[in-house]
């Protein structure tokens, strides 16, 4: 421990080296001064570093408080002890106010003064340790790294330190003339007094947040701020806040959030791309008309759908992983298949039935392979498309049926024509009978090549839809039906003919000889079915726009498949039948070019008790182009 | 003396055929429909058919009458040519199956049904 030193300034000598003599043998541990006047001592204290003046008040030349006071300029921390004399407590009391620490009364009394000089050094210790203190505190505070603010409960500046005068580019003067506000950047919510308000109310007594703030020369930073309230009594008294430069580290994070952000938003446009081409393609694959199934190399099925799923008459998800056999049910046609699968055929088209319960014809599918190739070359899947040609196969069919019974209808009157002229030509053993009936033959079997004829180009012409063009005019369809009727009046004796017609005007917009036709197609079957005469009714009402015509007979009927086929091209249903003619196109003829006017027909009949045709006729021609009525 | 019979559904082919094959030596036996051809045919025993292939009455045609007697003992010998207006590959292919022995397609030279006709039952006795 440091000797603690004490001047003793007495201008009566031999009290000053009695105090002495007496402090020494009290305490070898202090070290005694002595001077006999204030100026003596003051130059003492200017050279020695002293902890207590213990002096009188009454000097000559400069008294004891003007030596307290100019011993204070050099040692602040000085202590002082007054000796007084009787009468001097007002000086004693002027003593203490000027920073005395205490008095002693003369005469001195030794242990008084011991103990005085003995707090006196203790308080010294405690001012020096305080101010030690509060020295670190202050270079901490005004040295420290990080900004420190001090200031009010209305935001005043009270202390900063330098690291925030140096990140503001503030001097520390000026700074304090701030309030908090005014650092900030007009705008920014919250307010660093708003949350500060929140410390004084709020269960938190401290705050960490992120804010920017201005600059002196007008630049933003981004700080990170640790605010808390500081009370005295539980009462708020100021704010302090700690503040941390986090510009580079906020560009940093800023940069690489805004980095994230891009590639974010790549990914999403990326994804989003991914996911409309998947939804679009899937959409393609499920509006498609065509069926598709999608395998592995093992035959497997990875994909089916919905086309594929209705044509195939199956469900998909049943289908899945399934082997390709459960769809190419017939084993030849399957291994013919994969084995130009396996081949890598691309576009290897091959027909495969569907079998079906409820249809007439089975379904037949035209598919194609094609498959899928990865990145690297190599076939992952094979797809088959496919469609149904059920339909084409059908028209093929009848096609060929058509032509054969074309080639039977014309071949027939041929072989009459051909073999009796022959016989004519080159017999001799012919009678004139027999001559005649030859010739009625050839004339009858022409006659009805030339209508047979007719009938092909009228079919044509009506499957042939575009070319086919009716020459509408206005008719009036009793006149029509009269005119086709007469000459069946006249040939068929044994048939009774009954007309009933609606009273109201008959006129109607059609192609008449077209028409004509159709009476003459259904009368004609109506009498060839009735060979044995009888009565054939022909009803006309009209109703809603349409005239309705049904031709009924008493003949000899035709049962329900008779009825099912009666529209099938050169279908007879009496064919065997010589006294039937035709060539089993009247009915597909009377439908054409009843559905070419914009009508329907339909047969109903009974085997064995008579048939009936009806159909429908719209009165008006429906006006495709209405017309501009300009008022 | 041959017999032929001759089975057509119309009157006119029938009555050419025969004007055509009278004159020679031959009984001539007449059918109008699939069911009485094959009655006459087990009754006759005719040497030589000329059936038509299309008959839709009776409910059977050429093809069948022939398919019938080329299974029967009494009938599997007569000799059958088809007369059809169709000579189309799948009618040849049907013929041959139903055991046809010959066909002749309409419309044919009379001449040339009676060459056809002493090939195969040789010179009419």
């Amino acid at each position: 421990m440091r000797q603690r030193k004490v001047i003793i300034v007495e201008d009566e000598v031999v009290l000053c080296n009695l105090i002495k003599e007496g402090l020494t043998s009290l305490d070898d541990g202090i070290s005694v001064e002595t001077s006999n006047s204030a100026s003596e001592a003051l130059s003492i204290i200017q050279k020695t570093e002293i902890d207590i003046i213990v002096t009188d008040i009454r000097l000559p030349g400069m008294d004891g408080f003007q030596l307290i006071e100019k011993a204070k300029e050099t040692q602040p921390d000085i202590m002082s002890i007054i000796i007084t004399g009787h009468g001097d407590v007002d000086n004693a009391i002027e003593a203490i106010q000027l920073g005395a620490i205490n008095f002693i009364r003369k005469p001195v009394a030794m242990t008084d003064l011991y103990h005085a000089i003995k707090i006196g050094f203790d308080r010294r210790e405690l001012l020096l340790k305080l101010k030690d203190s509060e020295e670190r505190f202050r270079s901490a505070f005004s040295h420290a790294a990080a900004g420190i603010l001090i200031f009010s409960l209305e935001g005043d500046l009270q202390q900063v330190n330098q690291s925030i005068a140096k990140l503001l580019k503030y001097s520390e003067k000026k700074l304090l003339k701030k309030n908090i506000a005014d650092l900030e950047v007009r705008g920014d919510k919250p307010g660093i007094m708003a949350l500060a308000g929140k410390l004084i109310s709020g269960p938190q007594d401290h705050v960490h947040i992120e804010k920017r703030l201005k600059r002196n020369d007008g630049e933003i930073i981004w700080v990170n701020i640790s605010m808390s309230v500081v009370k005295f009594n539980d009462k708020p008294a100021y704010y302090t806040a700690q503040i941390i430069d986090m510009t580079e580290l906020h560009d940093y994070r800023e940069s690489l959030e805004h980095k994230v952000r891009e590639r974010t938003l790549e990914l999403n446009a990326a994804l989003h791309d991914a996911e409309e081409a998947r939804d679009h393609i899937s959409a393609i694959q499920r509006s498609m008309a065509d069926g598709m199934i999608v395998t592995d190399l093992e035959n497997r099925i990875l994909q089916l759908n919905p086309a594929a799923e209705d044509l195939l008459n199956v469900d998909a998800e049943k289908m899945l992983n399934q082997p390709i056999d459960k769809i190419f049910i017939d084993k030849e046609l399957r291994e013919e298949v994969l084995l130009h699968i396996r081949y890598l055929d691309v576009g290897y088209q091959f027909d495969f039935e569907v079998p079906t319960k409820n249809r007439k014809y089975p379904v037949i599918l035209r598919a194609r392979t094609s498959v899928i190739w990865d990145k690297n070359g190599k076939v992952t899947q094979i797809i088959y498309n496919f469609h149904d040609v059920s339909h084409e196969r059908e028209v093929d069919r009848m096609k060929t049926e058509f032509i054969s019974t074309a080639a039977h209808e014309l071949r027939s009157p041929l072989t009459s024509i051909k073999g009796f002229s022959e016989i004519l030509l080159m017999r001799d053993d012919i009678s004139k009978e027999e001559n005649m009936r030859f010739l009625t033959h050839i004339n009858n079997q022409a006659a009805k090549l030339s209508s047979i004829i007719n009938d092909l180009l009228d079919i044509s012409r009506i499957e042939s839809e575009t070319s086919y063009k009716l020459e509408k005019a206005t008719y009036n369809l009793g006149h029509i039906l009269e005119e086709v009727l007469q000459p069946f009046i006249e040939q068929h004796p044994k048939h009774r003919f009954e007309t009933i017609l609606p009273k109201e005007n008959l006129d109607i917009f059609i192609d008449g000889e077209k028409i004509g036709q159709v009476f003459k197609n259904l009368i004609s079957n109506a009498v060839k079915y009735s060979p044995d005469g009888g009565r054939i009714k022909i009803n006309c009402k009209s109703s809603g726009g349409f005239f309705n015509i049904s031709v009924i007979d008493e003949g000899i009927g035709m049962t329900r498949e008779q009825v099912s086929k009666v529209f099938d091209k050169f279908y007879r249903a009496d064919a065997s039948n010589t006294a039937i003619e035709g060539t089993g196109l009247g009915m597909s003829i009377a439908k054409g070019l009843i559905e070419e006017h914009g009508g329907s027909i339909h047969v109903e009949s009974e085997y064995g008790k008579g048939t009936i045709v009806s159909f429908t006729l719209p009165i008006e021609e429906k006006t495709k182009h209405s017309k501009i009525e300009t008022s | 003396m041959k017999k032929i019979l001759i089975v057509d559904d119309q009157m006119e082919v029938r009555e050419l055929i025969n004007v055509t094959l009278r004159s020679s030596n031959y009984k001539l036996l007449q059918a109008e429909n699939g069911p009485q051809a094959l009655e006459i045919a087990r009754k006759e025993l005719p040497d030589l058919i000329l059936l038509d292939v299309m008959m839709p009455k009776g409910g059977i045609d050429g093809f069948e009458v022939c398919e019938t007697l080329k299974k029967e003992t009494l009938t599997r010998d007569i000799h059958i040519v088809m007369l059809t207006a169709i000579q189309q590959e799948v009618d040849l292919q049907r013929g041959r199956k139903a055991g046809a022995d010959d066909y002749f397609t309409k419309p044919f030279s009379p001449l040339k049904l009676l060459k056809k006709v002493s090939d195969i039952l040789g010179d009419p006795e």
